[in-house]
C-alpha cells in the first residue's frame, strides 16, 4: 500500500528526513515511533500530499504522491497531530462539509456520518458547536473525519493524545477493528498503545529509519532476559547473596521499602528462574510480600535504539 | 464545481457566524451613508448624478472593507492548522482558491449592495428628486462597476492573505495592493513620456465615474475580468508554491 524509496526532506540546511525507504502492506497496522524532531510528522505530511519531498519517491496504492496527488488524497484519511477543526461549525455540519469535499453525497454521506458518529462516540455532541467541545471530543471529531470516506489508508498522528483512559481504550479498540479493511499508519508516543495495536513498528531517529520489524522481533532485540522483582523481609546481605547464587540470575540489586526490601533479579534470556526463587524463599522462611516478573517492553527497545545504544 | 460550491458555502457561513461580519456590515453601511449624504448636501446645485456620488462614497471605503474580509481568508486556516486538512482532502488548489474567493465576494456584495437603497431613501426624503427623474441606466452602471471593482480588488487582496501567516502583514499587503490597483492608471500618467490614453484605460477611478454616469464600456469589463482571472491564477500558483519548496 505504501512504498517509500530514498525519501529525503531538507528545510534549508536542516535535514529532517535522510534517505529513508520502507514499505507498508495492505491491511497492516504499522506503528511509527521516534523522539520529537525525528522526522515523523514531516514523513506523514509528505505521505498525505501536504508537502513535497526534497528527493525520493512515495507511492500509495501504486500512485505517485507527487504526480498523482489528487488520486492519492482520494485514497487516504489523514488526521494531523493537532486535530485542526473549524471551531465555528457544529460537529454534524463539519462532517457534512468534509464528506462533500471527499466527493460524498446524499444517502451514502448521511449513512457514513451516522456510522462515524457512532464509532467515535459522538452522537451526544452531534449538534454541538466544535468550539465548545473538550479536547477528547475534538480528537474524536478529527478521527471521525479521517474515517468518513472509508479510505484505504489511514494516517493518524497521535490519535489518542488528550483523551482519558476510557476514551483511549475505545479509540484503541476502534483502530484495532480497522485492520484488514484499512491500512493504518499510526504515529504515537504512547508505546504501550503501539505495542497493543500494531503488527509492525517503524522507529525513526534523526531522520533515519533505525528499526523496522514486528513488535515481537523488536522486543527480542533488547539484550538481557526478564527481570524478577521480589519484596522480602530479612537480612539484606544474606538474601542478596543467596538470590545471586541461584542459577540463571545475572545480577541482583536491592532497595529499601520501609522494613521490607525490594530485590530486582536480572535473569539470563530465555530462562525462568521464578520457581527456584520461590522455593528458596520458602525454604529459608523469608516472608514474601510480592513476587512478579517483568519482561522488556517496547519502551526499553525505543530508549535503547533512539539513544544509540543498540 | 460542487467542491468549489462546498468551500464557497463554508466560507460564506463562517463569515456570517462571526460577529465581526455584522459589525463590518453596520459600520460600512453607516459610513457610506454618511459620506453619501455629506457629498450630496455639499454638492447641492452641482450637476453631479446621485449614482456618481454614491459610487464614489462606496469606493472611498472599499479598500478598508476588502482588507478586513480578505486578511483572514488563508491566514486563519494557516493559524488554526485547518489548511493541512483542507489541502490533504481530494480538492485541487484552484478549487480551494475559487471557493474561498467566491465566499468572500458574496459576503462583500451582500454588505455593499444595500447601499444602493440610499438613492431610493434620498428620493423619499427629497422634495425635488423623484424616481421618474432618476437615471436608471447610470444607477445600473454604478452597480456594475462597483461589482467589477470589488471583485478585482478582492482578487488582489486574496494574494496578500496567501503569502503570509500573519494577519497584520496580510492586511498591509492587501491594503497596499488595493491602492496600487486603484491608482495604477494615475501613477502611469505621472511618468513622463508614458501614453496618457493607456493611463486612462488602466485607471479604476476614471472608469468608476464613467460607468456611474451610465457609460458602460465593453473593453473595461473585459479588462476587469482579465485582471480578476490573472490574480486568481497568481493566487493558485502561490498556494501551489508550497509543493515546490
Amino acid at each position: 500500500m505504501i512504498e517509500v524509496r530514498h525519501l529525503s526532506k531538507r528545510y534549508g540546511r536542516t535535514v529532517a528526513i535522510d534517505d529513508i525507504s520502507f514499505d507498508v502492506g495492505t491491511g497492516e497496522i504499522v506503528g511509527f515511533l521516534g523522539p520529537n524532531g525525528a522526522g515523523k510528522t514531516s514523513t506523514m505530511r509528505i505521505l498525505a500530499g501536504f508537502m513535497p519531498a526534497t528527493s525520493g519517491t512515495v507511492k500509495i496504492g501504486g500512485l505517485d504522491v507527487f504526480t498523482d496527488s489528487l488520486g492519492v488524497r482520494g485514497k487516504l484519511g489523514y488526521m494531523p497531530e493537532t486535530a485542526p477543526l473549524y471551531e465555528d461549525m457544529r460537529v454534524i455540519e463539519y462532517l457534512d462539509f468534509r464528506g462533500r469535499l471527499k466527493a460524498m453525497r446524499g444517502r451514502r454521506l448521511r449513512r457514513r456520518i451516522d456510522d462515524c458518529l457512532g464509532h467515535c462516540g459522538l452522537e451526544r455532541v452531534r449538534r454541538k458547536v466544535i468550539r465548545t467541545l473538550s479536547k477528547g471530543f475534538r480528537q474524536r471529531v478529527a478521527l471521525a473525519d479521517a474515517l468518513l470516506a472509508e479510505p484505504e489508508l489511514l494516517i493518524l498522528d497521535e490519535p489518542t493524545i488528550g483523551l482519558d483512559p476510557n476514551q483511549i481504550r475505545e479509540i484503541r479498540h476502534l483502530i484495532r477493528g480497522l485492520a484488514n479493511r484499512h491500512t493504518v499508519l499510526l504515529c504515537s508516543h504512547i508505546l504501550h498503545e503501539v505495542e497493543m495495536i500494531c503488527d509492525r513498528v517503524l522507529i525513526m531517529n534523526e531522520g533515519h529509519i533505525v528499526a523496522s520489524d514486528t513488535t515481537r522481533n523488536l522486543l527480542s532485540l533488547t539484550k538481557g532476559g526478564p527481570r524478577i522483582i521480589l519484596e522480602v523481609k530479612g537480612p539484606v546481605d544474606v538474601i542478596g547473596t543467596r538470590l545471586g547464587a541461584v542459577s540463571g540470575v545475572v545480577k541482583v540489586t536491592s532497595e529499601a521499602m520501609g522494613e521490607w526490601q525490594r530485590f530486582t533479579c536480572e535473569c539470563e534470556p530465555n530462562t525462568d528462574v521464578g520457581p527456584d526463587l520461590f522455593s528458596l524463599a520458602s525454604t529459608e522462611k523469608w516472608p514474601v510480600r510480592e513476587m512478579r516478573s517483568e519482561r522488556p517492553n517496547l519502551e526499553d527497545v525505543f530508549v535503547k535504539i533512539t539513544a544509540g545504544h543498540e | 464545481m460542487s467542491k468549489v460550491f462546498t468551500i464557497w458555502r463554508r466560507e460564506l457561513a463562517s463569515l456570517f457566524l462571526s460577529p465581526v461580519a455584522y459589525v463590518t456590515m453596520i459600520v460600512f453601511l453607516s459610513v457610506v451613508g454618511f459620506t453619501f449624504w455629506l457629498t450630496s448636501v455639499r454638492g447641492v446645485g452641482a450637476p453631479e448624478p446621485l449614482s456618481v456620488l454614491l459610487a464614489g462614497s462606496i469606493v472611498f471605503w472599499l479598500p478598508i472593507i476588502i482588507t478586513v474580509v480578505s486578511m483572514r481568508l488563508f491566514v486563519e486556516e494557516k493559524r488554526s492548522g485547518t489548511i493541512e486538512t483542507l489541502l490533504t482532502a481530494p480538492v485541487t488548489d484552484a478549487q480551494v482558491v475559487l471557493g474561498k474567493y467566491c465566499g468572500a465576494l458574496s459576503f462583500l456584495l451582500i454588505t455593499i449592495f444595500p447601499a444602493f437603497l440610499y438613492i431610493w431613501v434620498f428620493e423619499r426624503l427629497s422634495p425635488v428628486i423623484t424616481l421618474a427623474t432618476l437615471d436608471v441606466g447610470a444607477t445600473i452602471g454604478a452597480a456594475l462597476i462597483i461589482l467589477l471593482v470589488t471583485a478585482q480588488l478582492l482578487s488582489v487582496a486574496l494574494v496578500g492573505s496567501l503569502v503570509t501567516r500573519n494577519q497584520i502583514i496580510a492586511a498591509i499587503c492587501a491594503f497596499v495592493g488595493i491602492w496600487l490597483a486603484l491608482l495604477l492608471g494615475w501613477l502611469w500618467g505621472q511618468i513622463p513620456g508614458m501614453n496618457p490614453v493607456l493611463g486612462e484605460f488602466l485607471s479604476l477611478v476614471f472608469h468608476i465615474e464613467e460607468f456611474a454616469r451610465g457609460v458602460i464600456v465593453g473593453n473595461v469589463i473585459v479588462l476587469h475580468l482579465a485582471t480578476i482571472l490573472f490574480m486568481l491564477f497568481v493566487a493558485v500558483r502561490v498556494l501551489e508554491a508550497r509543493r515546490w519548496r
